[in-house]
């Protein structure tokens, strides 16, 4: 809807840290937001570039999180999860077409889904900081801190997403619990295998956790367990001990539909 | 900046922050509708160089230079657009452009996930689901005109209130509380003033000393005058406290901000507990009165307070039951704007009762009736929120003290922190069973939240016990409640006005006496349902004359069982943790009881040939204007498309009490009837009429005019069967199916009554499982977003089985009766008992939430 109090929005700007990014989404003009009076223009300034030099790949922050699944094809299990995420996000298709991938690491969303994506990948978050500076990389694990913090500055921007091979071979699973079809998860419980290490599982828990959070380990039991002491939300999708309470249970289900995948 | 909309080529100025709808729409673009301003409801749905997107979400700076299409477009010549119109996939139509639009740019295949960003409130998204299969509803009913607004709706050329506001009018915002009870101690409106395009700023100090309620119904003495147009004293956190009007939206907005208020806060009242305890009085209340008691039921009959014998005192079995609020969650905002006019104001409004609002606004600006107009577009949806006057007050006294139209907006937030609520409830079952263990006394005790204002609760309070317990037919019965005043957002009508609290709570309890009788819920109820001859009780007191349709519950009964035993229809999901089970309700609603209800109607014989219908009767969206034009073909031979509607203008049409307690099609529609039945015998010697002779020169005789007013009131019920599967591991709960069978009389337009049944048991439904207008331990409300208060969507429909036991009634037009409402009231039961069914577990408090299930299911093991 319509933002009061805004003075300009540019696009030939530099981030800066008096300035909001725009992206595609767009999440500013529907939940209020921190006032800066100047919004810059992320749009047309070729940031949705994609960089496949048959190993790494390396994804533009702008590109829309519904094409996500093609630029992952050659790694069929990896782009078929990827589907499978934006069929659970609360968002509508319309929104999934508009909304970026560097938008979505850095809103983050307690339900949001590349984050524990980015996490389960092992992905390597390559930052924009001021003009003239080098980027800086750092670990997907490491990027969202809680309910919508990041470990970004505020003149820092998410880039690029950076996969390698080893990480994106193999396979994984997701459960989700709703509320009713188009909610946000009340829990979401994420595992992948890589052909490269497959005797551990990679596990993340998002959606009733302020951030993703993650383990290895050989089985659904070995997860719960490792998985005990973390944080869950209490919120209008549900108090944190029902999140606790069924982790276990999504954990099991994960970890079947996994097997079932392998099989 | 240069937009090209629709193929044409369309100038004007933004500014930062503007989103495309709103620039779209002050460019005269009014196909796409603002629904929530967050991209939640898909109602905004435009076309941006072909990709379908929210405008509400969409930068406008970012369509400069650039395609876009609107409904108004892409209805040319649309094979969606035919496929909407055959299946009838619209009500209110407030949504119809945004899922149209959708789907134009959805390839096969995709559409579940292309719908998951559009809501519909009205249809329960069944007819929908049956326009974009192909399945044609008016094929199935050839008779069965299709409702008169669609061609304009298809075309994205409807007219709601906010799309035809003046283009000189002013804009108001209001400044509201952001404490759930505080003193204003001063208001500094200086630096506002100054801002650009403030024309004026009013603050308590400005507006009336007079006291009133916002709610409308034609027995206004039942609601308490608590209520004043802006009010220094605080009583929840949403109320108004100073309202600007300024040239623009966006500038009155700004001024807001600019307002330097000063509050004492006061001490909060948000909870019923708190508020029973009545430390904090709300409103001042009598010497003799109970604090913060605003409404107050206590009736039994003389068998429950015949005396007990002594050896044998009735063993009394009690059940509790919590039940929560809702927002009605219309999709088209409340909206008004009115223009002066030779001393009094035209007013335009999106309201369900333009004539009761007319008499408040007469009564509140101390001005005689006649100087003020009240009249209705097409209004998108309401359910009871729009039977209030919680915009028109302000917007017209705005326009008379400036002197120049105005209009006034609500925003999506607005909605949800400051109209009106469901009553959150906490209910009391009472039974007891006579020494041979028969069930023979039945009590009801309520107590209702009624928020900060008194607007419908006495009625509320009324309807859940009457609702409750009139279906029983119980020497022995009693029922007791009250209403209290909490500081919160105020509680209100809405659609079921009680019925549900109290079905809830008795139908879930009479369930349980089923099972511990080991009879078939269905056939347990048959024996204790009322009969034909029976009164309709609640204690010592029993309901207006009524009248019950020989054999039609009976019929009701037996469809539903039938539906439960025929086996599964719907598969549940896969795996032993899914239990499965099916659940029943009865419901009843009254229609028209007078002298609630009063309507008159008018006839016109043109002398064009056509004849002209004014009915008072305010069409929401359901299809009434319809409607009473097919009474009218019906008793006077003419084809509908000969029959002009007018309806909902205080300035030209006869009087109706407005659209609410599911009294349109009886009242208003016997008020039609009577009018061309006196036509015809005014008009014609003998019948049956030849319309191809009848006179057409213009005579005093060619109008014809009837008013009704029931002393009478007729009794719908519902018999409603629901089949769930529920997740052991984590209290998920899946509605497979559900089965209703309707006693509504003679159905006049099947297509329009199915939809009103499909729609309210999804609204009900929603309720029932997971919507739930949370309020925070400050009072405010806690989720005021369609992104943190779900309603139902795309993904949530269900099969619905929906049998029409017709019965001609001998009261209503036609044999019709009431339709409206009558679905809503027993969802909430049936489910829970289906979940009892499955489970084993009883469910006391609402929503069904898993976390609610799963807590039931972990303390059981």
């Amino acid at each position: 809807m319509d933002v009061a109090g805004l003075a300009q929005i540019k696009s030939d700007s530099p981030p800066h840290a008096t300035a909001q990014a725009l992206a595609g989404g767009t999440w500013l003009m529907s939940e209020p937001t921190a006032a800066k009076p100047t919004w810059i223009d992320l749009a047309g300034r070729g940031w949705d570039d994609v960089t496949d030099d048959g190993k790494h790949l390396a994804l533009g922050a702008m590109i829309s999180l519904s094409a996500l699944p093609d630029h992952l094809a050659r790694w069929p299990e990896a782009s078929r999860l990827a589907r499978a995420a934006l069929a659970a996000t609360a968002a509508s298709s319309k929104v999934l077409c508009q909304a970026t991938l560097g938008g979505n690491l850095g809103l983050a969303l307690p339900f949001g889904v590349m984050n524990p994506l980015m996490t389960l990948w092992e992905a390597r978050i390559e930052v924009q900081r001021g003009t003239g500076i080098s980027p800086r990389h750092l670990a997907a694990t490491a990027l969202q801190t809680g309910d919508q913090t990041t470990a970004l500055a505020a003149d820092e921007l998410v880039r690029r997403v950076h996969l390698a091979p080893d990480s994106m071979r193999g396979r994984g699973a997701v459960q989700h619990l709703r509320l009713n079809a188009a909610s946000p998860p009340t829990l979401s419980v994420w595992v992948w295998q890589t052909d490269a290490a497959p005797e551990r599982v990679r596990v993340v828990v998002s959606a009733g956790t302020p951030s993703p959070q993650t383990v290895l380990a050989r089985s659904a039991d070995e997860a719960a367990a490792g998985l005990s002491g973390i944080p869950f939300l209490t919120d209008n999708l549900g108090p944190a001990e029902y999140r606790r309470g069924i982790l276990p249970v999504l954990l099991r289900r994960a970890w079947a539909q996994l097997e079932s995948a392998r099989t | 900046m240069k937009v090209e909309v629709d193929g044409q080529s369309c100038l004007g100025k933004t500014f930062p922050g503007q989103s495309l709808l709103t620039w779209l729409r002050a460019a005269g673009r009014t196909a796409p509708k603002l629904g929530c301003g967050t991209g939640d409801c898909g109602a905004c749905t435009v076309l941006l160089e072909g990709a379908a997107v929210h405008a509400c979400l969409t930068p406008a700076q970012r369509a400069a230079d650039r395609p876009v299409q609107t409904l108004a477009q892409l209805a040319e010549g649309s094979a969606g657009v035919e496929r909407w119109h055959a299946a009838q996939a619209f009500q209110c139509g407030y949504c119809t452009a945004g899922f149209l639009t959708t789907l134009a740019a959805t390839p096969p295949g995709q559409v579940d996930n292309a719908l998951k960003g559009n809501l519909c409130r009205c249809t329960g998204y069944a007819a929908i689901a049956d326009a974009i299969e192909g399945h044609s509803r008016l094929a199935d009913h050839p008779d069965c005109p299709p409702d008169r607004h669609g061609p304009a709706l298809l075309a994205g050329r409807s007219s709601y209130t906010a799309d035809i506001i003046p283009a000189e009018a002013l804009h108001l915002a209001v400044w509201r509380a952001p404490w759930a009870h505080a003193r204003i101690n001063s208001i500094d409106t200086s630096r506002a003033e100054a801002m650009p395009g403030v024309v004026a700023i009013f603050t308590p100090a400005d507006t009336p000393d007079v006291r009133y309620s916002s709610g409308c119904h034609a027995l206004p003495e039942r609601d308490p005058p608590d209520l004043r147009m802006l009010d220094g004293e605080i009583r929840f956190t949403g109320q108004r406290v100073a309202a600007v009007v300024a040239e623009t939206p966006a500038q009155a907005r700004a001024a807001l901000t600019a307002l330097l208020i000063d509050a004492t806060p006061q001490p909060a009242v948000t909870t019923l507990a708190e508020a029973k305890r009545g430390e904090v009085p709300v409103h001042p209340t009598a010497p003799d009165a109970a604090p913060n008691v605003i409404a107050s039921v206590n009736t039994a009959s003389a068998a429950w307070d015949a005396p007990a014998d002594a050896h044998s005192p009735p063993v009394i079995e009690t059940r509790h039951f919590r039940t929560h609020r809702a927002q009605h969650v219309h999709l088209e905002p409340h909206v008004t704007w009115a223009v002066p006019r030779d001393g009094g104001l035209d007013l335009t409004s999106s309201t369900q009762v333009p004539f009761l609002v007319q008499a408040k606004l007469a009564a509140l600006l101390q001005l005689p009736m006649e100087k003020i107009r009240v009249r209705k577009p097409r209004v998108g949806g309401g359910f009871g929120n729009k039977q209030e006057m919680l915009t028109e007050d302000l917007v017209a006294w705005a326009a008379l003290r400036l002197q120049r139209p105005v209009v006034w907006e609500f925003t999506r937030e607005e909605e949800f922190i400051a109209t009106t609520t469901r009553h959150p409830m906490e209910l009391t079952t009472q039974v007891s069973f006579d020494e041979y263990g028969k069930w023979n006394r039945l009590g009801l005790t309520a107590e209702a939240d009624t928020g900060a204002y008194g607007n419908h609760a006495s009625g509320v309070l009324h309807c859940a016990l009457f609702e409750g317990l009139a279906p029983y037919r119980f020497a022995a019965k009693k029922a007791v409640g009250q209403a209290y005043y909490t500081l919160t957002v105020p509680a209100g009508a809405y659609r079921g006005y009680g019925g549900a609290q109290g079905v809830f709570a008795v139908a879930s309890t009479v369930e349980a006496l089923a099972h511990a009788a080991g009879e078939h819920p269905l056939d347990f109820r048959k024996t204790h349902l009322v009969r034909p001859g029976d009164p309709l009780t609640i204690g010592a007191e029993s309901a207006a004359q009524h009248e019950l349709s020989p054999n039609a519950l009976e019929m009701c009964l037996a469809r539903v069982k039938a539906w439960s035993e025929g086996g599964d229809r719907v598969e549940p999901p896969s795996g032993p943790e899914w239990k499965t089970g099916t659940g029943f309700a009865v419901g009843l609603i009254t229609a028209g009881p007078g002298p609630m209800h009063r309507s008159s109607a008018t006839v016109t014989w043109e002398e064009s040939g056509r004849l002209t219908l004014r009915s008072g009767a305010a069409d929401v969206g359901t299809g009434t204007d319809t409607l009473l034009a097919t009474i009218a073909a019906e008793v006077t031979g003419l084809p509908a498309e000969r029959i002009d509607v007018i309806t909902a203008d205080t300035g030209d049409t006869p009087y109706d009490a407005g659209s609410f307690a599911s009294a349109t099609a009886s009242v208003a529609g016997e008020a039609v009837r009577r009018a061309c039945r006196s036509l015809i015998e005014t008009l014609f010697a003998s019948t049956p009429p030849n319309w191809d002779d009848a006179p057409r020169h213009p005579t005093e005789r060619r109008t014809a005019r009837a008013t009704f007013a029931p002393d009478r009131t007729s009794v719908s019920f519902a018999v409603q069967g629901m089949r769930v599967a529920v997740d052991t591991e984590t209290g998920q709960i899946r509605v497979l199916e559900s089965m209703t069978a309707l006693d509504a009389g003679r159905v006049l337009h099947p297509v329009a009554a199915r939809g009103q049944v499909e729609g309210a048991i999804m609204m009900a439904l929603g309720w029932t499982l997971w919507e739930d207008l949370q309020i925070a331990p400050d009072g405010s409300v806690a989720n005021p977003t369609l992104r943190r208060y779900r309603i139902p969507g795309w993904g949530d429909r269900i099969p619905m089985h929906i049998e029409f036991c017709e019965r001609p009634d001998p009261l209503g037009p036609l044999g019709a009766k009431a339709i409206g409402e009558l679905a809503s009231n027993g969802v909430a039961p049936a489910v829970a008992n289906a979940v009892r069914a499955a489970i084993g577990i009883t469910a006391r408090e609402l929503p069904l939430t898993p976390w609610r299930v799963w807590e039931e299911l972990t303390a059981s093991a």
